[in-house]
């Protein structure tokens, strides 16, 4: 497992950064690969498809052409809130990523070491958004994207997909705790040395 | 603790600038992105209902490479009219319509 930075603020410890998992055998890294498949109508049609039930049972007024347009409308709303958080969050050094991440768990109210993570369109924006990018909070605007896919389904181990997704924000945390990672100096020193 | 003075660059790097570039780039063609997104759907979905099609047949059919298949039905392919033509004969559905001048 290798990490990719996306966005650099010069010092994780002082201005965060976003930061994005690469898998062995995988030629793109997570973050990379979830705004691939989100805009790949192949890979949309065959998804919602495959989960037609699961969509129809939650969303019954949708079909599989209009899951997809919610699905543009979704991208493009985290897109954007990405790219602002970024500009005014980690540069400037508010609270760009961390009003942009919620805990992944709804029962965590408080912030916790290497904390589990998710990211999703606005409420305001979009209604009953689907889409879901994972991550594992270091510290303050600092996030190490680990995947992302939609949610059909109450619990996210009530999907096969989703139950991946489970297992890669787990293998991001133990990786980040094998390298001694639990802060922005942490992560600085690591890219210090080589990644490799 | 020991303290590390970075000398990393504040900013985009290049894997960010890639996906802010496309995120500008989709902006900006936002309109025969969607068109294209259209026309790969129906064609999906073409291709779902008939007996017998798959996308290498359609290759066949239009005389393209799988891989050019492939580009259009992810939807972010800017088609020709010639193209959309070929595709419409070879599946044998209309993928775009157009309505009567007042």
């Amino acid at each position: 497992m290798k990490l990719i930075t996306i966005f650099d603020s010069g010092d994780f410890s002082e201005g965060g950064g976003l930061l994005s998992v690469l898998f062995e055998q995988s030629e793109k890294d997570e973050f990379q690969l979830f705004f691939d498949k989100m805009r790949n109508r192949q890979w949309l049609f065959d998804f919602f498809k495959y989960y037609n039930s699961e969509l129809l049972m939650f969303y019954p007024n949708e079909t599989i052409e209009t899951a997809i347009d919610k699905t543009q409308e979704e991208i493009d709303v985290i897109e954007n809130s990405l790219l602002h958080a970024f500009r005014d969050g980690v540069v400037r050094n508010n609270n760009g990523l961390d009003q942009l991440f919620r805990p992944l768990h709804n029962y965590e109210y408080s912030i916790r070491e290497l904390q589990k993570s998710k990211t999703k369109a606005s409420k305001h924006l979009i209604r009953n958004p689907w889409c879901r990018l994972y991550a594992i909070r270091i510290e303050k605007n600092l996030f190490v994207i680990t995947g992302g896919g939609i949610k059909l389904s109450d619990k996210m181990n009530q999907m096969a997909h989703l139950n991946l997704e489970l297992k890669k924000v787990s293998m991001t945390q133990s990786f980040l705790r094998a390298n001694s990672i639990v802060t922005g100096q942490d992560l600085n020193e690591f890219y210090e040395n080589d990644q490799d | 603790m020991k303290m590390i003075k970075t000398k990393r660059k504040p900013g985009l790097t290049n894997e960010g600038r890639q996906w802010a570039t496309a995120v500008d780039y989709r902006a900006k063609n936002k309109k025969w992105l969607d068109y294209s997104g259209k026309i790969a759907l129906r064609v999906l979905s073409a291709i779902d209902s008939t007996e017998g099609m798959n996308q290498k047949k359609l290759a066949e059919l239009m005389e393209v490479s799988p891989q050019q298949v492939s580009k259009i039905v992810s939807g972010n392919e800017n088609l020709t009219l010639e193209t959309i033509a070929k595709l419409s004969s070879a599946l044998g559905v209309e993928l775009i319509s157009f309505s009567k001048i007042k």
